[in-house]
This record gives C-alpha cells, sequence and structure tokens, in this order.
C-alpha cells in the first residue's frame, strides 16, 4: 500500500516513515505543501497522511486543493492543533480523519486500517476469499485454517489483490503499491513476488492477464 | 525589646471615609455653629449697647431741653411767685415728661441737678444723691444693688445737669433673649446633624460599594472595563486606573495563554517524534535497526530537552520583574568569554571565528541576560555558517552605547524575513527541518533586547552571512568611587 506523508518536522517524518514501512506501507515523504501537490499529482496513493504546519502551502489548502480537483483519496490529518475547532475545520476541509500529535503509531495503522476498509466497501475487519482469510490488523494469512507466512511486500500485494477484486491491476500499480519512489526496484519484482505468494496460496487464485497484469476473481474457484 | 506587632493583640481599625467625614464634619459644623452664634450674641450685645447708650443720650438731651424750657419758666414764674410767696413742688414730674419715661419705667430713671447740688426733678426710683459724678457722657456705676448705666448732659448757660440711667439687667435679658433664640437649636440640631452626616455620607459612599461588587464579580480569564457612566466623578480617576490595569492584565493573560498554546503545540512534535521512534525501535526484530532507532529517540530528547531549556529561559526573561544590576558589565570581557566557551562547536565545524574590541565597554544590564543573548547569537552564527567559513564578533564603544557586532559567512536572512525570526517559534522554510532549532532564540534576544532599552539590527554582513547588530546603552553611572579608583 503506498501511503504519501507529508510531514516538515525532520525526526516526525523520519520516525513515521520507519513506522509505517515496518508495517509493509510503502511510504512517500515530502515536507512541504508544494511537493505534496507535485507527487499527488504524479503518483498514485492509497492514503495520505498530512501536516497542517506546513512550509510554502499549507496542509488544508493542500487538502481543499486536492478535494477541489475530485480526488476522494483517504486524508488522515496528523497535527499538533488540538482544539476542536481545528478539528471541526479540517474534517470539513474534506479530512477523513484527523490525529494530534503525540499519538500511537498502532493507533495510527489501525486508523490507516479503517479508511481502507470502508474505501474498499466491506463491513468485516478481514477479508475473505473462499477458504482464504487475511487479516489487515494482525498481517495473518490463513488458508484452510492453517495460518501462511507471507513477507510485508507479499501481503499488501495480496491484499491489494484482494481489495480490487475481479479488476486486473497492472504491473506498474501493484509495484506503486509495494514500493515508495526511493526505493530500487527490480524490473521483474513484481513477478517476483507473485511467484513466491502463488507458491504460498496456491497458483489458481491469481491470474494472468497476459500483456495487462494480474486479477483475483471476484468469485473463489470452487 | 523593640515593640513588634503581637499576632494576637488587636487589629489597628482600618480607616473609614465615612467616620473620618463624620468626625470631620461634625465638629466643623459644630465649631462653625458656636463661632457664628458668638458673634451674633457679641454683635447683638454691642448693638443693644449702642442703642441702649444712644437711647439714652437721646432720652437725656430732650429731658435737658425740655426741663430747662421749663425750668426757665418756671424761674419767671418764680420770679413772680416769689412776689406772691407761691413755690411749685419740686417733686413734681411735669406731664409731658412721664410719657416719655413709659416703656422701660421701672429700669429707667433721671435726676436733674441745677448749679450743680440742687436736685430739682428726678423720677420716682432714683436717688437723691447724684447718679455720677461726671458732668458729661457715659459711665457705669452701682447703687441700690444693680449696676447702671448712667448718662450725663449738661447745660452751662442754665446750670443744668440731666443723668439718665438704665439698669444692666435690663440689657442682660435682652442679650439672654436673642442669645438663645440662636444657641438654642444647636443642641437640639447636633444629634439630628449627626444622623444626616452619618447616613448622608453612607449613601454617597453606595455607587463605591457597588463598584467594589462590580469589580469583585470579575472574571479572572476574562477583564473586562467597568463602565464609567455611573459612577460618581470622584470614582472616576480610580475606574479608569482600574479600566487601565484590567488592560494590561487582559493583554499579559492574552500573552500567557498564547505562549502556553504555542509552546504545548511545539512540544508535541518533539514528542511524537520520540514516541514513534520508542515504538519503532520495540516493534523492529532487526537489532541493527532498532538501535538506530533507539539512538534517534535519545536525539529526540536532546532536543525536546532544549526546547524546554529556552522556553523556561524565555519564560523567566520577565520585563516586570528585571532590573539592572548596579554593577556595570564589561561586555568586551564577556564576549571573549562566551566566544571561549563556544569555540569548540566552531571549531568542529572548522570555522575561524575571532573577536575585536577596543579594551573594556562597560554596558548597564543584567549579566545572566547578556550571556544569554551573546550565546544565542553566537550560537546561530555557528550553526548557519557552513565549514571552513567565518565569524567575525566585535565590541566597539561610543559615548553613549557600545555595539555588540556578530557577522558570519552563513547564507543570511533576505529582507522580506528579517521582521518576522524575532517572531516565536518561527522558523524560516528553508531551515525548517534542515536545521535543529525551536525557533525560540531570535525570540529570546529580542526580549532581552527589549527589556534592557537595547536596539538591534539585522543586515547583511562583509562576511556574506549575516550582520547581527545589538546596541546596548553604556552604563550611566561611572563605576563607583571605591572600584573606579583602582580600575
Amino acid at each position: 500500500m503506498r501511503v504519501l506523508l507529508v510531514e516538515d518536522d525532520e525526526m516526525l517524518g523520519g520516525g513515521l516513515q520507519s513506522g509505517l514501512t515496518q508495517d509493509g506501507y510503502a511510504v512517500d515523504w515530502v515536507k512541504d505543501g508544494d511537493a505534496a501537490e507535485l507527487f499527488l499529482r504524479t503518483e498514485e496513493y492509497e492514503i495520505v497522511i498530512l501536516d497542517l504546519g506546513l512550509p510554502k502551502k499549507s496542509g488544508l489548502e493542500v487538502l481543499k486543493h486536492l478535494r477541489s480537483e475530485g480526488s476522494d483519496i483517504p486524508v488522515l490529518i496528523l497535527t499538533a492543533r488540538d482544539s476542536v475547532d481545528d478539528r471541526v475545520k479540517g474534517l470539513d476541509c474534506g479530512a477523513d480523519d484527523y490525529m494530534i500529535k503525540p499519538f500511537d503509531l498502532d493507533e495510527l495503522n489501525a486508523r490507516i486500517r479503517a479508511l481502507m476498509r470502508r474505501r474498499s466497501g466491506r463491513a468485516e475487519t478481514v477479508i475473505t476469499h473462499g477458504e482464504l482469510i487475511i487479516d489487515p490488523a494482525s498481517h495473518t494469512v490463513q488458508l484452510r485454517g492453517e495460518p501462511v507466512d507471507l513477507s510485508p511486500r507479499e501481503f499488501t500485494l495480496l491484499e491489494k489483490l484482494l481489495e480490487s477484486r475481479g479488476r486486473v491491476l497492472s504491473r506498474s500499480q501493484l509495484e506503486q503499491s509495494i514500493y515508495s519512489w526511493k526505493d530500487e526496484v527490480d524490473s521483474n519484482a513484481v513477478e517476483v513476488h507473485i511467484h513466491h505468494l502463488r507458491k504460498k496460496i496456491g497458483s489458481e487464485m491469481i491470474r494472468t492477464v497476459r500483456g495487462v497484469g494480474y486479477i483475483i476473481d471476484k468469485a473463489p474457484k470452487e | 525589646m523593640s515593640a513588634s506587632p503581637t499576632p494576637g493583640g488587636p487589629q489597628p481599625r482600618a480607616p473609614s471615609i465615612r467616620r473620618r467625614l463624620f468626625w470631620l464634619l461634625l465638629p466643623v459644623t459644630i465649631v462653625v455653629w458656636v463661632v457664628t452664634a458668638l458673634n451674633v450674641y457679641r454683635d447683638t450685645r454691642n448693638e443693644i449697647r449702642e442703642l441702649t447708650n444712644a437711647q439714652l443720650a437721646e432720652t437725656a438731651r430732650a429731658l435737658l431741653n425740655l426741663v430747662s424750657h421749663e425750668y426757665y419758666e418756671e424761674q419767671n414764674f418764680r420770679h413772680k411767685a416769689e412776689n406772691e410767696q407761691v413755690l411749685p413742688d419740686t417733686q413734681e414730674v411735669p406731664q409731658r415728661l412721664a410719657a416719655t419715661l413709659h416703656q422701660y419705667e421701672q429700669s429707667l430713671i433721671f435726676q436733674m441737678w441745677v448749679d450743680g447740688d440742687e436736685l430739682v426733678l428726678r423720677s420716682e426710683q432714683a436717688p437723691d444723691v447724684r447718679l455720677s459724678k461726671l458732668e458729661k457722657g457715659f459711665s457705669d456705676e452701682i447703687f441700690g444693688g444693680h449696676n447702671w448705666r448712667v448718662f450725663s448732659v449738661s447745660d452751662p448757660e442754665h446750670k443744668m445737669l440731666v443723668q439718665v440711667a438704665e439698669r444692666q439687667s435690663q440689657l442682660t435679658e435682652l442679650e439672654l433673649y436673642v442669645s438663645r433664640r440662636i444657641l438654642f437649636p444647636i443642641f437640639i440640631a447636633i444629634p439630628f446633624l449627626a444622623w444626616v452626616i452619618w447616613f448622608g455620607v453612607g449613601r454617597a459612599m453606595r455607587p463605591l460599594n457597588r463598584l467594589a461588587d462590580e469589580v469583585g464579580s470579575q472574571d479572572v480569564g476574562r477583564l473586562e472595563r467597568i463602565a464609567a457612566h455611573r459612577v460618581p466623578v470622584e470614582a472616576k480617576p480610580l475606574i479608569d486606573a482600574l479600566n487601565a490595569l484590567f488592560d494590561r492584565l487582559q493583554r499579559a493573560f492574552e500573552n500567557e495563554r498564547r505562549f502556553t498554546a504555542d509552546a504545548a503545540h511545539e512540544l508535541r512534535t518533539p514528542l511524537a517524534a520520540l514516541k514513534t521512534y520508542a515504538q519503532v525501535a520495540l516493534r523492529e526484530p532487526n537489532h541493527e535497526k532498532s538501535q538506530r532507532a533507539l539512538g534517534k529517540v535519545i536525539q529526540g530528547v536532546d532536543r525536546a530537552t532544549h526546547l524546554v531549556q529556552q522556553l523556561l529561559t524565555l519564560a523567566r526573561i520577565d520585563p516586570t520583574r528585571w532590573e539592572p544590576q548596579k554593577e556595570p558589565i564589561d561586555l568586551a570581557e564577556l564576549a571573549s568569554e562566551r566566544l571561549a566557551a563556544m569555540s569548540g562547536q566552531a571549531i568542529e565545524k572548522e570555522i575561524e571565528i575571532s573577536l575585536s574590541s577596543g579594551g573594556r565597554e562597560d554596558v548597564k544590564g543584567d549579566r545572566a541576560m547578556l550571556d544569554i543573548l551573546i550565546t544565542n547569537l553566537l550560537g546561530n552564527a555557528i550553526k548557519y555558517t557552513p565549514m571552513h567559513g567565518a565569524i567575525e564578533v566585535g565590541v566597539q564603544g561610543s559615548d553613549h552605547e557600545v555595539v555588540l557586532s556578530i557577522s558570519d559567512s552563513g547564507e543570511g536572512i533576505p529582507e522580506q524575513d528579517r521582521s518576522q525570526v524575532f517572531e516565536r517559534f518561527y522558523r524560516r522554510e528553508r531551515e525548517r527541518g534542515s536545521t535543529p532549532g525551536c525557533g525560540l532564540g531570535l525570540s529570546i534576544v529580542h526580549r532581552i533586547v527589549e527589556i534592557m532599552g537595547a536596539e538591534i539590527r539585522l543586515d547583511e554582513s562583509h562576511l556574506g552571512g549575516l550582520l547581527v547588530e545589538v546596541r546596548i546603552p553604556r552604563c550611566e553611572s561611572a563605576p563607583s568611587p571605591a572600584k573606579g579608583g583602582r580600575a
């Protein structure tokens, strides 16, 4: 899952990037409002974590601009401003959630998952596909009741494919969701991860659409 | 033993305007009244005396005229009568005279003498000895147990002397009568007057009580000005002073509140970073990575500590509690001390640092504050000067001030940003994230500059970076003679 982190504080930004990466997110970190807008225009993100007090362009301005362009990407505001007024203003400007510094990394993760869940339109916290159950909160996967050990990137890839069941995802889309723009990516990285995934959960579930990408069918194969 | 107030002893009564006015107004009123009464009494007595004198004189003259005329005729008649051997009764008072003597008959007496020793006529009560030895004018005599006012008038032509006397007791009665009319009401009026003053003053004080209620009901967090339209004119200066105080307090509170909010806000980010890195370290299975995260935690603590330190410094530099030290401070010496203490940081970055001063330069101020000022400015210069750069510190004195200048070869501050850098927590975009700092250093410097009555100016330095110039007033008085002689 690809996350855009907008935070001007060197230390907090670094910490967040490490923390989110631990959870298998691909994190792009920018330090001002202008850079945030540039990245939002050129890259695809599943969620934006936005600080409000930013140089060049404030977080609220970035948010307003984003919404005025019709983007519905989930935005979680992360700020030191704790007044009710500020929170109301932030949410009214189009934020989906609001967290006040200092926050708990686990709570931040849970909120990101909640936002993802809402976005995909499902109510359950786990994703079930036939005999496969994956739990984004605990990063665990079960196949026919047996736990399956996946690397964070494999997990993210599987989660992404399951979230968009019935749709073909291109190789670059999948690549973007597991690598940040700074990561050095081998040209066949996605293929390698898919190959490993198929070995662990069976080769039938993820289908290759030649020349386009990969898909998990809407209805699980019996 | 010195007389110290005993804690259990009676408390001295607080001064009361009501009591004070009461004890001022009442005696003064009584004194004025009594003095007035005495004046009226004296004037009345004099008036009565004059009146009596005039009356006596008039009566005497009228009597003399009448009698001398009568006597002249009588003499003629007697000359005739001597021939006829008929003498009139000397005791007989002519009818016309009796009419003039009706009023104070009991107290008014007269005698008429001819040739100095012959009593030819007298009123009924008059004695047959001369009333007064005087031939002319007023005199006071005593006879028959009474004081008498006597007026004598004579007619040398006919060798005639008339003396009229009035009993003095008659006068005193009159005086008493007049005085009682004025003095007596005072004794009835005093209690009433006291009551009126006591309650009148109390009533006049009522707006003050209302004012006290209004001041007392003020919310400390939200001080409001007191509307001046309902207060008495006398209380207006008090209201104005109170309102001015409220305004100042309000501003101070506002400032304090904003400062606390700012401080809380600024502390949240480093704390968030701390917590994040601590959690990252906890969850990280890779030992090396978790060690790195823990290292960041330590860094974060240092940074938060610095921020707290700066916040405390800023809070401690309280303009209201500051008093300049009496001792002059040698700025050149202080600058060289600070420079020596901080040279380690400069050497690390291989910065060439130099101090130029022309010997002792005394300024007025506070050593600790000047220390903070120089440390902050020098620290900034070192922080923003790149490796192998240069910093020049100068202390130059003139007649009224000493100029501390710090030039560096850093990037400097563009002109449009220079006014903002003194604001609390302001950090220029360029340095945010890239240079450690909390945006308080220059605020602290600015506050110190304000308190000491100094001036600060930012400009481009000849080294290409920033030039900070602080003009500090010189020590006004010469060094104290005890030390000055040896200096």
